[in-house]
């Protein structure tokens, strides 16, 4: 006998747009979309597409742009708070905002940007809130660093850093990064972490590229203090 | 020997391997929807219930309303002002009637205000002021109503 799918059909209003939400049991990476697109096509849109159908109401195209963004985000705010539950709660606070403000989202920078804007700035009024009482919830290290070039060759017996377990070289940096101010902390994770240019992050921050430089060279400076300790004795 | 910066910025690259666990991003997005569904449906139960709130705020305050002292004694001495201007006739509600004038100003007019037994509010002039006309029995008409308090039909009385 055939099973009938379940289908849930919802209607509300975010951010002056009128959404249409609907589950029909057909896994979402084949469901077809609001405007009947699948979502493999939805993959191979522009981001001014994927834009233009959310605000057009369609929140399959949102959701591609939360596949294709949501891990840049969350390694943004996870680095800039080093827990990882306030990471996940400002990922979606981030991401909701992106929603309801994105009529808004006039296409004057890349949504790429737009997003990193928003996060950066939501991650340095909460961690200012915060202030000092904060305990570190940090995620594991994925195995495949065993296998990164850049991690055999630091701990490779001739070098200057003293060889660590895992968990300690994830200690001592993630303090080491949380001695910095919070606005240096945004730089290193742009630039060191995320391998972003100069200019984009300049864009994210509002300020000069050379501000972001002689952040990035303060920050460098002060994080060869913290992690002094990692020569080898 | 300190750290060069090369060495440091290598180390902070380590920090892209630490990741969460497989499958969050799938279920921070379920969480995602669910909080927009949620937030829609507060947002507006927060909004209906911030106007109700804001009604029961209104209605609570009208009962709290205390009125001033001075209110009192400011609404008597209108009353005062009021009373005195009326008695003494130096003010008055009503206009000044002149009942000759108007009285033949209507009678000139050749029954202009009465049409089909009715009297019309347009023949209810007189110069300036508005006035009851005056019907006497040559009129020719049937008069039904009682104008100024006084009745004006000329039937024959039905009284024995």
């Amino acid at each position: 006998m055939p099973s009938t799918p379940i289908r849930v059909h919802s209607e509300f209003t975010v951010g002056g747009l009128k959404v249409t939400n609907q589950t029909d049991g057909i896994k979402s990476a084949s469901r077809p979309s609001a405007t009947g697109r699948s979502m493999e096509d939805l993959h191979l849109l522009e981001d001014e597409e994927l834009v233009s159908r959310t605000q057009a109401g369609d929140t399959q195209a949102f959701d591609v742009l939360w596949h294709k963004y949501s891990p840049r985000i969350y390694s943004l705010v996870y680095n800039m708070t080093s827990n990882h539950e306030d990471a996940n709660d400002l990922l979606l606070e981030v991401f909701a905002k992106a929603f309801r403000a994105i009529s808004g989202f006039k296409g004057k920078s890349s949504f790429y940007t737009w997003i990193h804007a928003i996060a950066v700035n939501m991650t340095i009024n909460f961690v200012k809130k915060r202030g000092r009482r904060f305990q570190m919830s940090l995620d594991d290290f994925d195995s495949n660093i065993h296998n990164d070039k850049e991690f055999i060759e630091l701990t490779a017996s001739n070098t200057p850093i003293r060889e660590v377990d895992l968990s300690e070289l994830q200690q001592r940096l993630n303090e080491a990064m949380m001695k910095l101010s919070v606005e240096h902390r945004a730089v290193v994770t742009m630039f060191d972490i995320q391998g972003m240019p100069h200019a984009e992050i300049a864009k994210v921050l509002g300020v000069p590229e050379a501000t972001v430089r002689s952040r990035l060279f303060y920050a460098h400076r002060q994080l060869q203090n913290y992690l002094e300790e990692f020569r080898k004795q | 020997m300190m750290l060069d910066e090369q060495q440091v910025q290598q180390l902070l690259r380590l920090k892209r391997f630490e990741q969460p666990p497989p499958g969050y991003f799938e279920q921070a997005l379920d969480e995602l929807h669910y909080q927009m569904r949620a937030g829609a449906v507060s947002r507006s139960t927060r909004n209906r219930s911030t106007r109700f709130s804001r009604l029961q705020e209104f209605f609570s305050n009208l009962n709290s309303f205390r009125v001033p002292q001075a209110a009192y004694a400011g609404a008597f001495a209108i009353f005062l002002v009021v009373a005195t201007l009326l008695g003494t006739g130096v003010w008055s509600p009503r206009p000044k009637f002149d009942v000759y004038n108007s009285t033949a100003s209507v009678s000139q007019n050749d029954n202009a205000g009465i049409v089909g037994g009715r009297i019309q509010l347009s023949a209810l002039k007189s110069g300036e002021q508005d006035i009851f006309p005056t019907i006497k029995p040559s009129d020719n008409v049937t008069p039904r109503y009682i104008l100024g308090g006084q009745p004006v039909s000329y039937n024959t009385p039905s009284s024995f």
